[in-house]
C-alpha cells in the first residue's frame, strides 16, 4: 500500500511527543495499523527519541563542547603566544613585516602607472585611465539612484518585519539542503510595475509552494510550484497579483516547513 | 512487509472459536498494538501495568471479534478496528487512572526513568550506531530543540521563550530535525 499521508514527520513527532488531540491520534493509529512505511519510520523515530533521553546529555553536549572548544582553543592559541616574551615578539615582528610588505607593494603598483601613461599604448591606457575614474562615477550614479528610490520607499508598507528579518539572516536553514540555488528575486531587488520572476534550482523533486506576503505578515499570493524542469523551478507573478506598493517577503516550503525566506520591494506606479 | 491473510475466512474462524486463527491474528498485529500501548502510556504507568493492559486489550479484541463485533460490511477495515479497540482501552485507563489520582501527580509519580522500556533491549548496537550518527549529523540548532524537548521535557512554549524564538518555529525545527533524522537512516539502511 502506498502512503498518502501528508506531512508524515510532522504527525509522527507530534504522535510521540504526544502533541496531537485524541481524534488525531486514532486516525493516525487506525493509519498505521495498516500502513507499514508509517510504522517503519514510527518506530525509527521512537527508538531516535528514546537514545536522546537516555544519552542526549553526552549525545549532543559533545558537539556543543566541541564548539565552545574549538572556539576557546582559538582564542586560547592566539592569547597562548602573548604569554611567552620570545613568541609576542616574534608576533610584533612579523605584522611589522607585514605591514611593510603591504606598504612597499601599494607604493609600486601606485607608481606603476605613471611611465605606462607615457608610454606608446596610449589608448589602451588612457582608456584605462579615462575609465578608472569613471567607474566610481557610475557607481555614484548607481548608489545616487539607489538612494532617491529607496527614499521613495517611505510609509508603513515599507517597514521591515523584524520576525522576518530575522530569519532572513539565520543562514543555516533546511534550504540548504532541498534548495540548491536561488536565482531570482535577490534579496532587496527591487521592481516597478512589472512581473516578478520567482526561479531557484532544487536538490530534490518535490511540489513546493510559493508563499508572498507582505511586511504585516499577511498572506497577499500563493500557488503550487511543480518541477516541470526539474532541477529549475520558476513562476512568473504578474504585477496585477500584488495590489500595493510595499516590501514583500516570499517563502518556498514543502509540506513540512519553509525552506527558504527572502525579500523584495514592489512599486506600484499610477 | 506484512503478511496478508484473508480477513473474511479469519475472522470466520476466529467467530467460531478457533485458537489457530486467535494466534495469527495476534501475531500480525502484535507489534502495532505493543507499540501504541507503550507509546501512549509512556511515563505515566509502570512496566507491568503496560503488560496488564496489553493483556485486557488482547481479551476485548477477541471477545469483540467472537461475538461477531466485526462487520466488513460497515467499510472499516481490520486494521482501522482494532486499533480503535486498543486505543478505547489506553483511554478508559487513563480516566480510571485520573479519577484515582490527581492528573498532576501521574507523571511525577511515574517518572520515565523508572519505566523499563523494552525497545532498549531490542535496539542492537549497530542500530544504536546509526542512530547516533543521524543524530550527531544535525545542525546544533536541531539538536538544541530535540534536547530541550525530549531529554529536558520542556514544552514547546518553553523553548521558545528560553531560545527566544516563536513557538511555531519550535515545532518547525523539531518535525524537520525528525525529517532529517528519518533520511539519514534511510540512507544508512536502518529500516532494513
Amino acid at each position: 500500500m502506498k502512503c498518502d499521508l501528508v506531512n508524515r514527520e510532522s504527525i509522527i513527532s507530534r504522535y510521540l511527543l504526544k502533541e496531537l488531540s485524541e481524534d488525531e491520534n486514532l486516525k493516525f493509529e487506525e493509519h498505521y495499523f495498516k500502513c507499514e512505511d508509517c510504522f517503519k519510520e514510527l518506530r525509527a523515530a521512537e527508538d531516535a527519541l528514546i537514545l536522546i533521553k537516555d544519552e542526549g546529555s553526552t549525545l549532543f553536549q559533545k558537539t556543543r563542547k566541541v564548539k565552545k572548544e574549538s572556539a576557546k582553543s582559538f582564542i586560547d592559541k592566539i592569547l597562548s603566544g602573548f604569554v611567552n616574551p620570545a613568541r609576542m615578539g616574534i608576533a610584533f615582528a612579523t605584522i611589522a613585516v607585514v605591514f611593510v610588505l603591504l606598504y612597499v607593494f601599494y607604493n609600486l603598483s601606485s607608481n606603476k602607472t605613471e611611465p605606462i601613461i607615457a608610454d606608446g599604448g596610449r589608448d589602451s591606457v588612457k582608456q584605462m585611465v579615462e575609465q578608472k575614474p569613471l567607474q566610481p562615477e557610475n557607481e555614484k550614479i548607481q548608489q545616487q539612484k539607489e538612494s532617491e528610490l529607496l527614499a521613495s520607499l517611505t510609509g508603513p508598507a515599507f517597514e521591515q518585519n523584524p520576525y522576518y528579518e530575522e530569519w532572513i539572516n539565520e543562514t543555516v536553514r533546511s534550504g540548504n539542503i532541498l534548495i540548491d540555488k536561488v536565482i531570482s528575486p535577490k534579496n532587496n531587488d527591487k521592481y516597478s510595475n512589472q512581473s516578478v520572476l520567482f526561479k531557484w534550482r532544487m536538490t530534490e523533486n518535490i511540489p513546493v509552494n510559493l508563499v508572498i506576503m507582505n511586511n504585516d505578515d499577511d498572506v497577499v499570493f500563493s500557488t503550487k510550484v511543480s518541477a516541470e524542469n526539474f532541477p529549475e523551478y520558476s513562476i512568473s507573478v504578474m504585477a496585477n497579483d500584488l495590489k500595493k506598493s510595499g516590501l514583500y517577503y516570499w517563502r518556498i516550503e514543502d509540506e513540512i516547513e519553509v525552506l527558504y525566506l527572502g525579500k523584495f520591494y514592489f512599486i506600484k506606479r499610477q | 512487509m506484512l503478511f496478508t491473510f484473508d480477513e473474511k475466512s479469519l475472522i470466520e474462524k476466529i467467530v467460531s472459536g478457533d485458537i489457530d486463527a486467535e494466534n495469527r491474528l495476534f501475531l500480525h498485529f502484535k507489534e502495532r498494538i505493543e507499540f501504541l500501548v507503550r507509546v501512549r502510556l509512556r511515563g505515566k504507568v509502570s512496566a507491568d501495568d503496560q503488560q496488564d493492559i496489553l493483556s485486557e486489550t488482547k481479551h476485548a479484541i477477541l471477545l469483540s471479534l467472537r461475538k461477531g463485533g466485526f462487520d466488513p460490511a460497515k467499510g472499516k477495515p481490520l486494521e482501522a478496528y482494532i486499533a480503535g479497540i486498543v486505543s478505547n482501552i489506553v483511554a478508559m485507563y487513563f480516566r480510571n487512572l485520573s479519577k484515582e489520582k490527581p492528573t498532576a501527580d501521574i507523571d511525577s509519580y511515574h517518572s520515565i526513568e523508572s519505566l523499563d522500556n523494552p525497545l532498549k533491549e531490542i535496539i542492537d548496537a549497530e542500530k544504536k550506531e546509526k542512530l547516533r550518527w543521524a543524530l550527531s549529523q544535525l545542525d546544533y540548532k536541531y539538536q538544541e530543540v530535540l534536547l530541550l524537548r525530549v531529554y529536558d521535557e520542556l514544552s514547546i512554549e518553553e523553548i521558545a521563550n528560553k531560545i527566544g524564538i516563536e513557538k511555531r518555529r519550535v515545532s518547525e525545527r523539531i518535525n524537520y530535525a525528525l525529517k532529517l533524522i528519518l533520511k539519514e537512516l534511510k540512507k544508512q539502511n536502518y529500516f532494513q
